[in-house]
Order: C-alpha cells, then structure tokens, then sequence
C-alpha cells in the first residue's frame, strides 16, 4: 500500500516537474512535439531508475560508511553523467533515427537538473532500495506525462494567433503555470 | 573592451530573461527576495570559480571529456559553497535547501564553460562569469521582489501589511512562478524591440 | 601549445589531474569548515534552548538523554533542575519532517516550543511557527487534553488549510510529552481510565456517524466500562459513537466506532494509537479501516484472517491488528447492551 501512496504521490501531487520545478530545461526545450516528448520521456525514466540505483548504493555502501558525505554531489553527477553517456552509445546503436531526433537533448539529460535532485530526495527520505527503485520510476513517469501534456497543447498553440510579446517562452510558461496550478487540485490525495 | 564581457550577462544576454537558462531555480528560489539575493550569489561563485579554472586549463582538456571535466570542477566549487553556507549562513542555507546542490547542473553554469570559458583566456572568463551572475542575481530578485510583494506582503522581510492581512498567497506557489517569469520574458522582449537593447 | 588530442591515454591523465587538484582543495574547504558546522548547529540547539525554558545555569548540550529516538537537554539553576528541552522531530510534515524543541518545566507542563525546522508551506503549515497556534500547548497540564486536532476528537484547533501539519506538529508534542512523562518524571501517561482521549467536539463523532441534530456529548453513558455517545435526528435514535480501547504492541489503541441502530458499523476512526511508525501505525490507514464499513458483526467475523476472522490484518502488524478488531468487538458489546435496553 505504500507503493500506491508513494507513485500517486510522484505523479501528480508532488509532480516533479510542475510542482518541484525540477526538470524545467528539458521539459520547456522538448515538448513541442509529442514525439519528442515521448522519446525523451523514455530515456529519462531509464536513466533516472538506474541512477538512483547506483547512487543509492554509493550512498548506503561507500560514503556513509567513510563519512565522506560531503562528496555526495560530486559523485552522484559523475554516474548521472556516466549513465547518460551511455544511454547515448546504447541509443545510438539501436536507433539512429532517434538518436537524430533526440538531438542536442541526449546529452543534456546529465543536465537535467530531476535527475540528481531525485536521486539526492530519495537519500533524504531515508527510502529502502525497492521504494527507491518505485519512487524514481514514478517520478520519471510524472515527467514524461507533464511533458507530452505540455507537448500536446504547443502543437495546439502552433496554430493559434499568439500576441507577439508572448510567442516561444512566454506563452509555454504561462501554460506551465496553469497546467501547475490544475495538479495543485491533486494536494491531499495521498498522504 | 572587457567592459563588454562583464556587461554583455547584465542585460543584452541576461541569462535568466534572454538566453532562458537556470530555469529550475529560478522559479523554486524565488518566493522571497533575500532567497533570490542568496542564490544569486552562491551561483556567481561558482560560475566565477568554474570559469577561471576552465579557462586556465582549457589547453588541458581534451574534447572528449570535456563534460565531464567540466561537471568536475563545478562540482567541487558547488560543493565548496555549499560547505561554506552550513558553516556561516545556517538561515540562507535551509532556505535554499536542495537547490544548492542542484547548482551543478544549472545550466548557466555549464552553458557558459561551454560557450565562453573553453575558448576565451582566463581574465575574459572572470569577467563573464562575474557578469553572468550579476545578471542571474538582478533576475532572479526581481522575480523575487514581486512574489514576495503580492505573496507575502514583505519585501526583504520587512512586512509592510498588518499581520492579519490576507496576500495573495498563490504568488509563492508553484503556478503563479510559472506566471509570473512568463509575463517578465514578455516584457522583456517587448522592452529590448522597443530600445533596440 | 594546441589542446590535447582525445588520445585515450591523454583523457584519463586529464581527468585524473583534473580530479587530484578538485580534490585537493575540496579537502582543504572541508577541513576548515568541518569544525564551524558543528558549532553552528550547536549554537542553534542552545538558543532554541534558552528560548523554550527559564533561565538557567548549567550547559544543557552537556547534560543530555537520549531516550525514545529524542533528546532530552537537561537545565539547571544551581545544580537544581529548572526543566528539560525535547528535541523530537515528526515525519508526517506535508512535506518532509518537523522538529521541534519543547520546554517542558518538572511538572510536566510545556514553557514554549520552538520550530526548528520544517518544509511545510509558508502561509499555510508554516504558521505552525504562530504563537497563536503553540499556545495551545503551552502553560497548562496536558494530561487533562487531548493532544490532538479537533478533527480527530481532540482539543487542538488546527490551522485552516493546514491539517496535516497541525497533525504532525500533535503527534510530536504527544510523543515528547509521552516520554519526558516517563523518562523525567517516572509517570505513566497511557492510563486505562477514560480520562483519555477526552472527546470534547463533536466533529469526530459527525465524521463517522449520518447527520445528527442533537448533541451527544451532553449526555454520555458508560457501558463496561466505554463511554457511549448517543445520537439523534429530531428524536429519533440514528447511531451510537462508541470509544473502545485495547492494547496494542505499544500501548492502548483507542477507536471511535459509529454503529447504526442494527448494528450496522457505519464507520471507526482512530483517536490514539502509539504503535510502531510504518507497521502498527497503518491503522489509520484508509484501506484498513474501510474493511470495517457497513458490516454487520453478526454476518462478519470482525477477527484478523489468522485467528479465523475476515479482517486482513495490516503486514508486519498483526498484534496491532488483533487488538483494533478486540477493540471493535468490545463496541460492539457495549452496543448491544444499550441496544436491547432500548
């Protein structure tokens, strides 16, 4: 039951994008098409599970046990940028056409200020591995819905009249702040 | 001619209203104008920091691992900041709470490695950093002016409502930052076609 | 001199300087630094300490007790205790954990209480910093209150809009208070009578029973021991608000138990409970307490699945169940003996 609570909570009320402010590069860069968005939603969930894995163990394994905590930020972004390295290879091989598509946004994954913040969240919620793993999933997921929601209403907007002053970032943050205020009315369904 | 590194990030390549960078803590920081202050300077130390020892070692660095190497050196000043609030600004540190790590990957910082630090000498570098993060600093107090104004009615903590009064209490939640810096970019573009900035 | 090449052996000696040299000076800041942090901390308990207590003599951060997951600093005046600083943190913040720092005085009562940190939400849960809000706590003898909020059958009026801080913010000073009883002044707290859990607005009876119009708290009736509130619409009976105990892992759990007129439990909520954080602690759980709704103890066994029942109790917390469906049970009794008078 605590799983439930702990994905709800990740996925709309405490949204990480929309309510956390994490992830806002990536999310206002990518979503103007949904299937960007989807790719880039896919392989931040990837690198996002798997970072909090390892980061955990570094955690729980290497710097508490040396009291070294202070180099928490230093390597947990040395394996985010580790992972994403190599999600680029993996992609690359896989497939070149959304490698293409995914662009200079692959790389900025490392930058992708959810990912670490997750990663160090999880630590100060003091979660196990296993609600560590299902708290990064859910987090990711929230992402990945946020932006093809977001995605959705750009290729909307596209084709309505926008007053020139508000075109390109104006207009997007303007819908993130109401879509933001819309999973405000989440609040209180999981505690 | 420095002059022009330094002044270029205050306003004609403000990293916060015109390249949109760092837009992460822009919009969590920013519910009071002290936080904006505190961020603001915490961040131009690193970028300062970063960008010297980049461009200093830049020669050093091969391609290949140049982001990596640059996130190194981020880090550690990011880190170092982080050591030095604990210890003399308990208050501004929890007030800023994840963000601080989070300074890692703002992307002013590695944007500006990037594009300026590895390929500019090393006092060039200072200046940009410095103006860089006078720019962020300026933005994101401003930011935090208005949403503490309408949220809370202080401004720097001195409130200037009776303590009763009801504020607009949305402007220091997550929506009405969103809004808020929407409106701000707006402006912004309308203020830079109109002076030609 | 041209940049490095991205010979393989030219990136590894890179980054590896890059590395030592990082590392050499992050060292450096942290050593000088290290010992400053500390002091910080330190200097924030002690004011928080002065703050929460009467004056004293002696150096609390010295003189401590670690009981219970809390610290207890002690203060003297003269080698004479003048009161004892709790520092308990709650986990049930909105958004992350609370701790606090209360000054109890040796008679159990609270001087002050100081917020240390939180990261509820300024407007809302962070006005649990209001004096208003702690001077509900503070300057009286709490064994006479109920320490938690008037959604919950007890005495706390909690801030609008801010339930579960408030909740949080109880739950803290309940089990600080708990223990200093205990610890400090050798008193148990948890006392069988019905003194605790005084219910004393009406709300909690309103959340579990259909709508009423009178006002049961005007006459309760004790059967076996548990108090029975009876409830009303124009005269007519609609239900019963029974509060039952049992023992726990812990201690005593208490329940409120909303029965219809044939015996039909229409809902329970929990008033108290002290069981383990995470397992026994479910009991307030929705998903727990819904197996009770609209049954009938007649047609289902109220008994955990173990011992035969149809109850599924909570996972890691089967003394807790046992005891909330023991509880149920004696509710039910009681409701059956003012059922057949009337």
């Amino acid at each position: 039951m605590d799983y439930i609570n702990i994905i709800i909570l990740a996925l709309f009320v405490n949204n990480v994008v929309l309510v956390q402010f994490l992830g806002l590069c990536p999310f206002l860069g990518v979503s103007n098409k949904i299937s960007t968005a989807v790719s880039m939603g896919g392989a931040v969930t990837f690198v996002m599970v798997l970072a909090n894995v390892v980061t955990y163990l570094i955690q729980h394994y290497i710097l508490l046990p040396l009291d070294i905590e202070f180099m928490q930020t230093i390597t947990f972004i040395l394996v985010i940028a580790s992972f994403v390295q190599i999600v680029e290879i993996v992609i690359k091989k896989i497939s070149p056409v959304l490698y293409k598509a995914l662009g200079i946004y692959l790389p900025l994954i490392t930058t992708n200020c959810a990912v670490l913040g997750v990663a160090i969240l999880a630590i100060q919620k003091n979660y196990n591995i296993i609600h560590n793993v299902v708290f990064a999933g859910a987090t990711a997921v929230g992402f990945t819905l946020a932006i093809i929601i977001m995605a959705g209403i750009r290729q909307q907007l596209e084709i309505t009249g926008v007053p020139k002053g508000m075109k390109g970032f104006p207009i997007s943050l303007i819908t993130a702040g109401l879509l933001s205020l819309a999973f405000m009315g989440f609040a209180g369904l999981a505690k | 001619m420095y002059l022009k590194y330094l002044t270029n990030g205050i306003i004609k390549q403000n990293p916060t209203f015109v390249l949109v960078l760092g837009v992460c803590p822009t919009l969590a920081i920013t519910t009071s104008a002290i936080n904006g202050v505190g961020m603001g300077i915490a961040t131009s130390f690193v970028l300062i920091f970063s960008n010297f020892f980049i461009s200093l070692l830049k020669k050093l660095i091969p391609d290949r691992v140049r982001i990596p190497a640059f996130i190194l050196i981020i880090a550690t000043f990011v880190t170092i900041v982080d050591l030095i609030m604990r210890a003399y600004s308990p208050g501004l540190y929890n007030a800023l709470g994840i963000f601080i790590p989070l300074i890692v990957v703002n992307c002013i910082i590695l944007g500006r490695a990037e594009i300026f630090a590895k390929k500019n000498n090393v006092f060039a570098s200072v200046l940009d950093g410095l103006g860089m993060g006078i720019g962020f600093t300026l933005a994101i107090t401003l930011i935090g002016c208005i949403r503490e104004i309408l949220g809370n009615g202080s401004i720097f903590d001195i409130s200037f409502v009776p303590e009763d009064a009801k504020t607009i209490l949305i402007f220091i939640l997550p929506p009405a930052a969103f809004i808020t810096f929407g409106y701000l970019i707006a402006l912004m573009n309308i203020l830079k076609k109109k002076y030609k900035l | 001199m041209q940049k490095l090449r991205s010979t393989l052996k030219n990136m590894v000696l890179s980054l590896t300087l890059i590395a030592i040299l990082m590392s050499v000076i992050l060292g450096f800041v942290y050593i000088k630094t290290k010992n400053k942090i500390e002091k910080v901390q330190q200097e924030k308990d002690l004011a928080a300490i002065k703050f929460v207590l009467p004056p004293f003599n002696n150096d609390p951060l010295t003189d401590t007790l670690n009981r219970d997951n809390m610290i207890f600093y002690q203060a003297k005046n003269d080698e004479s205790p003048v009161g004892c600083a709790v520092k308990v943190t709650s986990l049930k913040g909105y958004n992350g954990k609370i701790t606090l720092i209360i000054g109890f005085l040796n008679d159990g009562t609270i001087n002050n209480i100081s917020v240390q940190e939180h990261k509820e939400t300024p407007g809302l849960g962070a006005n649990i910093k209001n004096s208003k809000f702690i001077n509900q706590f503070t300057n009286f003898d709490l064994s006479n209150i109920n320490i938690s909020v008037n959604k919950d059958g007890g005495d706390i009026n909690a801030i609008t809009g801010a339930t579960i801080s408030s909740r949080a913010f109880c739950d803290a000073v309940q089990t600080a208070y708990s223990s200093f009883m205990k610890n400090i002044c050798k008193k148990e707290v948890d006392n069988i009578c019905s003194d605790s859990c005084k219910i004393t607005n009406v709300s909690a009876i309103k959340s579990i029973l259909p709508e009423f119009n009178n006002n049961p708290l005007n006459s309760p009736v004790i059967i076996n021991g548990l108090e029975v509130f009876c409830c009303k619409k124009n005269g007519e009976i609609i239900g019963y608000a029974i509060k039952s105990y049992s023992k726990g892992y812990n201690s005593n759990i208490w329940i409120l138990a909303g029965f219809l007129p044939d015996g039909t439990i229409n809902k329970i909520m929990v008033l108290k409970q002290e069981e383990t954080q995470g397992l026994g602690s479910e009991l307030t759980s929705e998903n727990f307490l819904k197996q009770f709704t609209k049954q009938h103890p007649d047609k289902f066994n109220i008994k955990v699945k173990y011992d035969g029942g149809d109850i599924d109790a909570l996972s890691g917390a089967t003394i807790s169940s046992r005891a909330f469906c023991d509880a149920v049970q004696k509710a039910y009794k009681a409701f059956k003996s003012i059922n057949n008078k009337n």
